[in-house]
């Protein structure tokens, strides 16, 4: 439980995922930059990464859809834990929901023969709509709990869905889950893309819409009231905030942006299952918030990618060195596990707010030299 | 609400109190900290609770407010019965509470702290004028809009503090301990600021403060609080010329 206890220190302590006014000269870009600033970014990013996709195999292009299904999630357990203070075990529950709304609602659109826009944009609404719902319900039992009693609640959550899964295994298709019907790319694409680049597209999509949205969250009203409930819960409660309806409110929109990653997930591996959602995957999502640097929207991209290239690079590794074959069966499997564990405990020593706070820490260590260096 | 903002607000002066406590009985658990409290605080007025340490000056407070329940009683505010009455609600009738320990937002600014008074109306334009109206009060927060809540002294939380509970629109502010720890010069400004207040909106005040001297010299009411219940509610003047209940209670 290490993981449970550093990040809930972090949450907990005022750890500021992003650094003090001390050691970062200059503003914070994230709280400075207008709406219209952010929109300018996000479209910048989006259409970088579409291009980006041009160069990749249908391989990689793959592997960017997963990262982009990640990053919704880690972005919304981000905004919970470094937000409201409120730490989930479960988030891999509420992409499960996610996953399997989208998959029954796309087959039952396929089965009735619609297609099209349609069969795209319907499955990750519902998909969206029941996470945040199944979001709403938990974070309402939860409000109450904190810190290990509320990481208990959602742990026995993704403990409970093989269960679900299995008890309900006429419509949800027990251990091995559901086959998803998928729209597959607009004709007029087809002799252009591979389906593979196209599903790349429409993940990372939903990816900027995720980080879009949350960062409005910012310093939105709603932003001000979770900061404040967080921070100093009798502040807020004497500004008349009721602590309750914010956490709720809160775990509703994580949940909800957890939800869609585990849409984008359903539609790029065109499969629902339970294995693909059980505590490990919780608990990597929760090390990749962590590791990219607790609270921050940037961190949550940063832990997204490590969660799918760390993987690909142990592969690597292991394919080139001479081992024996069951050897490199093995290590596959677990390695990626130690060296992602591995990794937390060196993050927290040499940089405790993550990549993206040691990132910040030398922008401002090299914006003060310069600006030191112009003014002699 | 009453024009006349002279300090000679008295009880038998005024037709209905803003805020009419009686028999409040409140406490943690089994321990009963305050024994039937009666009280009133007329519109436009400042009344000063003073007493010794665990006399239940902040116990009764939090639960004017609301964050801690009442056992009995009543707590009548403009004619209203608010006993068991939510925060939130409180707050949208005027009861506004600034708890010691100055509660500044670690992480959010100056102005995000300001805001956070007033989010529950709603209407961003006036709550911007009123957080504007707020820098007018205390200049020395106006310099510091953009630091955050961790960054402040001692003196700017307090003035941020009570500064966040005026964008709230009280009727009735409950203030806790403002003078604690905080330099004389401070302490003054702050109490100027809330006596021009009080002149130019008919603010009441309901005053907890350790410093009875001062408390005394800026309220038209004092009322001793000793061991949870009410020893004496009089006018300041005459409190401070009691010696004997000075010598009891007050300790001077």
């Amino acid at each position: 439980m290490t993981t449970t206890t550093t990040a809930a220190r972090a949450a907990d302590a005022g750890d500021a995922p992003m650094p003090s006014p001390a050691d970062a000269p200059g503003p914070r870009p994230r709280f400075t930059a207008t709406a219209r600033g952010r929109y300018a970014v996000a479209a910048a990013g989006l259409v970088l990464a579409i291009g980006a996709t041009f160069l990749l195999d249908p391989y990689r292009n793959y592997l960017l859809s997963l990262a982009a299904a990640y990053v919704c999630a880690t972005a919304g357990l981000t905004i919970l834990i470094g937000r409201t203070g409120q730490l989930s075990l479960g988030h891999a529950a509420f992409m499960a929901t996610g996953a399997y709304g989208f998959a029954l609602t796309s087959n039952a659109l396929a089965e009735a023969g619609i297609e099209g826009p349609v069969l795209l944009l319907v499955p990750f609404l519902v998909a969206v709509i029941a996470a945040t719902a199944f979001g709403t319900l938990v974070g309402a039992a939860g409000a109450r709990l904190h810190g290990p009693y509320l990481a208990g609640l959602t742990l026995a959550i993704v403990l409970a869905l093989p269960a679900v899964t299995s008890t309900f295994s006429g419509l949800l298709g027990g251990d091995q889950g559901l086959y998803v019907r998928t729209e597959r790319r607009p004709e007029v694409l087809s002799a252009v893309i591979a389906n593979e680049q196209w599903q790349a597209w429409v993940a990372l999509v939903a990816a900027a819409i995720v980080l879009v949205l949350l960062a409005q969250l910012g310093r939105s009203p709603s932003g001000i009231r979770m900061q404040a409930v967080r921070d100093d819960t009798a502040a807020a409660r004497l500004s008349g905030i009721d602590p309750f309806r914010v956490k709720v409110q809160a775990f509703a929109i994580s949940a909800g942006a957890a939800g869609l990653g585990g849409a984008v997930l359903a539609y790029v591996t065109q499969a629902a299952s339970p294995g693909a959602y059980g505590l490990s995957f919780s608990l990597f999502l929760l090390v990749a918030v962590v590791v990219g640097g607790t609270g921050t929207l940037p961190g949550a991209v940063w832990g997204a990618l490590l969660l799918v290239l760390l993987p690909e690079a142990i592969a690597a590794v292991t394919d080139a060195l001479p081992l024996p074959d069951d050897a490199v069966s093995r290590l596959d499997g677990n390695l990626a596990v130690l060296i992602f564990g591995a990794l937390l405990v060196v993050i927290m020593i040499a940089a405790p707010r993550g990549i993206q706070g040691a990132l910040v820490a030398l922008r401002g260590r090299i914006r003060s030299r310069t600006t030191r260096t112009t003014s002699t | 609400m009453t024009d006349t903002l002279t300090a000679t607000a008295r009880h038998d002066a005024q037709p209905a109190a803003l805020l009419e406590v009686s028999g409040l009985v409140a406490g943690y658990g089994q321990g009963e900290v305050l024994h039937a409290v009666d009280l009133s605080v007329p519109a436009g007025s400042v009344v000063a609770v003073v007493g010794a340490n665990g006399a239940g000056k902040s116990t009764l407070l939090r639960v004017l407010s609301g964050l801690l329940p009442a056992a009995a009683g009543t707590v009548r505010f403009d004619g209203d019965d608010l006993a068991s009455a939510a925060v939130e609600d409180r707050i949208r009738r005027g009861i506004v509470h600034v708890p010691e320990g100055r509660h500044a937002v670690a992480e959010l600014t100056v102005d995000e702290n300001l805001r956070l008074g007033g989010l529950w109306r709603g209407d961003r334009r006036e709550l911007r004028a009123d957080v504007d109206a707020a820098y007018d009060l205390f200049p020395a927060l106006a310099a510091r809009r953009t630091s955050h809540g961790h960054a402040l002294s001692g003196g700017e939380r307090q003035m941020l503090a009570i500064a966040r509970a005026l964008v709230a629109h009280p009727r009735l502010l409950l203030l806790d301990e403002p003078s604690l720890g905080l330099a004389p010069r401070i302490v003054a400004e702050i109490l100027g600021t809330l006596a021009h207040l009080r002149a130019e909106r008919g603010l009441a005040i309901l005053l907890v403060e350790q410093n009875v001297r001062s408390a005394l010299s800026v309220a038209d009411t004092g009322v001793v609080l000793n061991l949870g219940s009410v020893v004496a509610a009089r006018p300041s003047a005459a409190l401070l010329d009691d010696e004997q209940l000075r010598h009891a209670y007050l300790g001077f």
